[in-house]
């Protein structure tokens, strides 16, 4: 029984707020994540993250809010549930102990709980990534962080979920085993559309394949666009002291982030169209780019890069 | 059931493991033709098995049922499954100790030792495992308050000890009332039964009213 | 693959460039066939609606067009358009850039004007 339409069906998240104890983590967040898209979740350690992800996904409570997909409620329904797959980073911890899991059993429960699970796909990406057949009588608890890393992206791949969420995919991966998982992600996205949610640490490298970001900060989304109208509001000003502060204050710009180097001062500034030709113009004023990790850093970095 | 599907997998493993440990004990006194030795002590004692496994692997099984919440599967059939497989193993074992309690008959002197479980003796002890097992659910949902944890699992390791004293005083040959029949027709026993019957549901029905809202510890 | 795209400018923006420089210097032909934005996509490490950016913008400026099933195609007078384009932001940019950089340098016109044509001797240039 399927009455939600994958193609259209917005995930949405609204007025969602949640607090473990006194701690707010996700303070009546707002987010609406549109169909066939991929997207990055970035944010610092602790803003909140997983928990959004888990309340996204059903599987952890929230204090007030809605999360729909397609209109329904996603908590413990099985009709947008089955649609949704959230592939969460392993850790020694899942599931060790007594009923220690293996492999082979995560990906029986793969098989068991999505609709659309690829078996010849999963075998395919899990040779890809070099995970023999024999590494897969091992517990999960046991494999290294790169095995763990490369479990996760074949369950996500694999899952042919309409909605696929990556908690940080990358984790313990070499540059080329990610620079591989770029590849199968585009790769897959161009065949089937998908809707893809990447939380990741790693962000200059990943960028590229983002369509729309989603910022995360200290429990509120302050940002969610695409990536290069985002990348593209943003410049590194630089120039003498006084000079540079002329120019911002005429132009009407505040500093994100400021660096003084003697008399030289450099700033990371948000601004539109006319204010970075008014400035580029300016004399003694230069207007460098920034790439979205830069970005980031000025928006969430609250200035503890430069402490 | 995809529910059913997933937790069966472990289910058999525990069962399997679980059965082949009762084999080896029964294999072994048949073997040895020795009542008093370790393969005829664990026969013998094996109610007292019936009594703890069934509560510590519930407690282990939330790691799995964590597991099944990631891939999206629906809480209350989770517990649904868990509580039934769980009750199919406790019977199962419940029948493993009846046939190595009639195996000890079977090797010499072996009478003199054997536990003597009757109908009415298995009823109590599923009665008091079951409790235990009820406990166990709850106690794996309690988050945080240590002195909330502390008291079930007290209150479960009682249950346990308690079905094996209910047991031994009120009708094995050990007991004070000697050869009284566990039954309808003696009022401890009926006594006993009720109020593990009561703190079972007690426990089973905070045990799913917390499950609805059970979320994967990360 | 991936070193290709630099962070100065928007990646859209350099995959328009790179087809711009194929149409330019002749590598697609008359009315010859461009890369897909699948094609981008994989080649460059790239979401294709990035890459989809890019030729969009060439097809509103006139210098591609889309054939129906099969994939996006050199517009005719394309390369004449680019060539103007070019020399158009050729003046504005890097005229002025070397304008800006001589000024702080404290050259003259005079000065500026003899190097130029020093350098375009030395080049070989017509």
């Amino acid at each position: 029984m399927n009455t939600i339409d994958t193609k259209n069906a917005v995930l949405c998240a609204a007025g969602v707020s949640k607090s473990y104890g006194k701690q707010e983590v996700l303070k009546k967040l707002d987010l609406n994540i549109q169909p066939g898209c991929i997207y990055g979740l970035i944010g610092r350690n602790g803003a909140g993250k997983t928990t959004l992800l888990g309340i996204l996904t059903g599987q952890n409570t929230k204090d007030s809010g809605e999360v729909r997909y397609g209109g329904e409620t996603v908590w413990e329904n099985r009709n947008a549930l089955q649609h949704i797959c959230f592939s969460r980073e392993l850790t020694p911890n899942t599931a060790s102990g007594q009923n220690a899991l293996r492999v082979k059993d995560y990906l029986r429960a793969a098989e068991i709980f999505y609709p659309k699970w690829d078996k010849a796909y999963a075998e395919q990406l899990l040779e890809k990534f070099g995970l023999p057949k024999a590494d897969r009588k091992k517990a999960i608890a046991k494999l290294s962080k790169g095995q763990m890393s490369m479990v996760t992206i074949t369950i996500a791949l694999a899952s042919g979920a309409p909605v696929t969420i990556l908690d940080e995919p990358v984790a313990g991966l070499d540059v080329v085993a990610r620079e591989l998982f770029y590849r199968l992600l585009l790769d897959d996205y161009t065949k089937t559309n998908r809707t893809f949610i990447i939380s990741t640490h790693i962000i200059e490298e990943a960028a590229k394949v983002f369509e729309r970001v989603v910022i995360l900060d200290e429990g509120r989304i302050v940002k969610d666009e695409p990536t290069e109208e985002l990348v593209g509001r943003f410049a590194y000003l630089s120039g003498a002291n006084e000079a540079l502060d002329a120019a911002m204050a005429a132009a009407g710009v505040t500093a994100l982030e400021t660096q003084l180097l003697g008399r030289h001062k450099m700033v990371a500034v948000e601004l539109s169209g006319a204010q970075r030709a008014q400035l580029a113009a300016a004399d003694g004023i230069s207007v460098e780019p920034m790439n979205l990790q830069n970005v980031f850093v000025a928006l969430c970095g609250h200035g503890d890069a430069q402490r | 059931m995809k529910e059913l599907r997933f937790f069966s997998v472990f289910w058999l493993h525990q069962a399997a493991a679980m059965l082949s440990f009762a084999a080896v004990v029964g294999i072994g006194l048949l073997v040895t033709r020795n009542p008093v030795n370790l393969f005829g002590i664990y026969a013998r004692m094996f109610p007292v098995f019936v009594l703890i496994f069934p509560a510590v692997l519930t407690l282990s099984g939330r790691s799995v049922r964590d597991v099944a919440l990631t891939f999206g599967a629906k809480r209350m059939k989770c517990y649904a499954v868990r509580e039934l497989l769980g009750t199919m193993l406790l019977v199962l074992l419940l029948a493993a100790a009846a046939v190595l309690d009639k195996l000890l008959l079977l090797v010499p002197d072996g009478g003199e030792h054997t536990f003597g479980l009757t109908a009415g003796g298995a009823v109590l002890i599923f009665m008091f495992a079951f409790a235990a097992q009820q406990t166990a659910f709850l106690l794996e949902q309690v988050k945080g308050g240590k002195a909330r944890g502390i008291l079930l699992g007290v209150l479960m390791a009682a249950l346990m000890g308690g079905g094996m004293m209910a047991y031994l005083l009120i009708g094995s040959r050990f007991g004070q009332s000697k050869n009284i029949e566990m039954g309808i027709g003696n009022p401890f026993w009926v006594g006993a039964v009720l109020l593990a019957a009561v703190a079972a549901a007690v426990m089973a029905a905070a045990a799913a009213f917390a499950e609805r809202k059970a979320v994967v510890s990360v | 693959m991936n070193g290709i795209l630099n962070d100065q400018t928007l990646i859209y923006e350099q995959i328009a460039q790179l087809i711009e420089d194929g149409i330019l210097n002749g590598e697609y032909g008359e009315d010859g066939q461009v890369p897909s934005t699948n094609e981008l996509a994989h080649v460059f490490g790239i979401n294709p609606a990035t890459a989809a950016k890019g030729i969009n913008r060439l097809v509103e400026e006139g210098l591609l067009y889309k054939k129906r099933g099969i994939g996006m195609f050199v517009a005719d007078g394309a390369e004449k358009a680019l060539r103007k384009k070019r020399r158009e932001a050729f003046v504005s940019e890097e005229i002025k850039k070397i304008l800006r950089e001589a000024k702080k340098l404290g050259l003259t016109k005079e000065e500026l004007l003899t190097l130029l044509a020093k350098q375009a001797d030395e080049e070989g240039m017509q």
